[in-house]
């Protein structure tokens, strides 16, 4: 293993790769929550929510589609590049996130809510000032999720010309170098593990706010 | 205060509605239980009140106004609102609970502030311990008791109780009902108020409305329905007891005996004599010089007294007393326990009202009956 010739590769190109890769993770994951959050959230309203157990057990199988599967469905659509890995890893992120987002309202002590609406609430007041604050540990546990997947999914990316960091993985199983792979995933590794602590510290700090 | 005309509730999957032509009337300041066993439509009569459920037809008025007709939201700040398991919002302070309809109706801070310190103090909760607490920090009794100064925050005319004291221990059940009579005493609302359990019914409520598959069967005072009960239904559903629950409705004051010979401790025995020569009675009552009473002398003990001061070792204290507002019940209770057939009625603990005599119960719950029972009628011969 020739490692001076890794450190200096890492020295030229880690800090790119790894910036690319948050960029990655940042986009596609802000993407999914802007979009999740919605839509679980009228998964939940009048006509759907009659609907949300079935809606739940088909995001749960969803979310059991490989993650190569995704990117390369939509290979031959979208072709190869940046906008293609975004689509991809926003598409595989909002699983968790819609899901837990109705789990988690769904989950409302239902008393609690009789109690809210009886008292007069709008519908729309008991879900700003109950039912979102009541869910929002349970949607927060699923942003988690969701960004240590997508961490791990945008490795990926470098197939279809979206950088990150499985370039140096990639770059490392068709050049026989173990030691780019190591490096790769050590650095994704601890990228997710970075990340999966931040909002876990937010999480229980939610948490800690708003459970019952 | 709150009217329902002919109103209906059926649901899809249904066969018989769950509430058939209920027509009823509650009037202003009143409490009315709905009672029933379970699927007898009581909480569906309750919860169309507010409209948490709609009802098919029939009309409902709240303050002499259509309930169906004003807005949902409206109509339901104006009703205080319990449940059963509180409900209480698990992240908000109890402040913020308490604070949560006046803050609805755009109340400024400082008048929130000062009436939620004012409703913990009503239903007995320090409001200096518990306004910042969350409600995981209080037990089921506080949480039940907070729930209530919820409802009552904005002072609305109109609550509605879905079995309140439900959840909570036996103990902690009595002592919310007897806070619960107490502060209605003082606020005066109109209360609709659903429980499974006839006892509560009996104890809470000014008129009862007994319920049996979504039909109104009886609606009556608690006396009524004890003393002439509709139909076996209803007679079946207060339980063969009746005759000792109507004891804890029926006061003291009906069978007070309250003409009573009262020597004084220092009297001569001549005078406890002569006494004795003047009434019918075996026993006379003994006050000290400050009018309190120390016990009772008997006949035959003043027969046997010797000296003229003598006769002071012969008094004997009551083993029991009774409090002025205990009802019948309490004065078998006192009765059984102790073993006599007489106690006397203390008001304050020392000042004495009169006597309650074990036969003039038998009596008075007798004649209750024979008064109230429907007369038999006698058949015509076709």
């Amino acid at each position: 293993m020739n490692w001076e010739r890794l450190i200096e590769v890492v020295r030229q190109e880690g800090m790119q790769l790894v910036v690319q890769h948050l960029e990655l993770v940042g986009i596609s994951l802000s993407i999914a929550v802007a979009l999740a959050l919605p839509v679980g959230i009228l998964v939940t309203r009048p006509p759907f929510n009659r609907r949300a157990p079935q809606i739940l057990a088909f995001l749960n199988t969803a979310q059991g589609v490989p993650s190569l599967a995704v990117v390369a469905i939509f290979l031959p659509v979208m072709g190869i590049g940046r906008v293609p890995s975004l689509f991809a890893l926003t598409i595989y992120a909002l699983l968790p996130i819609a899901r837990n987002t109705i789990a988690g309202i769904e989950g409302v002590d239902p008393d609690v809510l009789e109690a809210a609406r009886g008292m007069g609430m709008s519908a729309g007041r008991v879900l700003a000032r109950i039912e979102l604050p009541l869910a929002l540990p349970v949607i927060v546990a699923g942003i988690q999720t969701s960004a240590v997947l997508t961490v791990g999914t945008a490795t990926l990316a470098h197939l279809i010309a979206g950088g990150g960091l499985g370039r140096l993985i990639f770059s490392g199983i068709s050049m026989h170098r173990p030691e780019y792979i190591i490096a790769g995933s050590l650095m994704t590794a601890a990228l997710a593990i970075l990340i999966d602590q931040a909002i876990g510290l937010l999480h229980r700090w939610i948490s800690a706010r708003y459970s019952g | 205060m709150i009217r329902f005309s002919n109103v209906s509730k059926r649901y899809p999957s249904m066969t018989r509605p769950a509430v058939d032509g209920l027509s009823l009337d509650v009037e202003e300041g009143q409490t009315c239980v709905f009672v029933g066993p379970s699927g007898c439509g009581k909480t569906t009569t309750l919860k169309m009140i507010n409209r948490i459920f709609e009802p098919s037809s029939g009309k409902i008025y709240v303050n002499g106004r259509d309930a169906l007709s004003q807005d949902q939201d409206q109509l339901r700040q104006g009703i205080g609102y319990v449940i059963q398991k509180t409900g209480l919002f698990p992240h908000y302070t109890v402040f913020e609970n308490v604070a949560t309809v006046p803050r609805l109706l755009g109340w400024d801070e400082k008048r929130v502030a000062v009436r939620v310190r004012e409703l913990l103090q009503l239903v007995g909760l320090d409001p200096d311990e518990n306004v910042s607490k969350y409600p995981r920090e209080l037990s089921g009794g506080q949480s039940q008791r907070v729930g209530v100064a919820r409802a009552m925050a904005a002072d609305p005319p109109v609550m509605l109780m879905d079995e309140p004291f439900g959840a909570v221990d036996p103990i902690t059940r009595t002592q919310l009902q007897n806070e619960f009579l107490t502060l209605q005493q003082k606020v005066r609302k109109t209360i609709c108020f659903v429980t499974h359990d006839i006892d509560e019914a009996i104890k809470m409520g000014d008129r009862i409305a007994i319920m049996n598959n979504g039909r109104l069967v009886q609606y009556d005072t608690p006396e009524n329905l004890l003393l002439a009960p509709a139909d076996e239904f209803v007679a079946q559903f207060i339980g063969s007891d009746r005759s000792l629950k109507v004891l804890s409705l029926l006061p003291l004051p009906k069978v007070l005996k309250r003409q009573f010979r009262v020597v004084r401790e220092s009297a001569e025995l001549q005078t406890v004599r002569a006494s004795f020569d003047r009434s019918e009675r075996n026993r006379l009552i003994v006050e000290d010089d400050h009018s309190n009473v120390v016990g009772y002398v008997t006949r035959s003990d003043a027969e046997k007294a010797g000296s003229a001061r003598g006769w002071n070792r012969f008094i004997k204290p009551f083993p029991a007393t009774l409090p002025p507002e205990a009802t019948l019940r309490d004065a078998l209770a006192v009765m059984l326990q102790h073993d006599v057939g007489a106690v006397p009625v203390m008001e304050s603990s020392h000042t004495f009202m009169g006597m309650v005599y074990l036969d003039d119960i038998r009596s008075y719950v007798g004649e209750a009956y024979q008064e109230r029972e429907p007369e038999q009628t006698v058949e015509a011969p076709s």
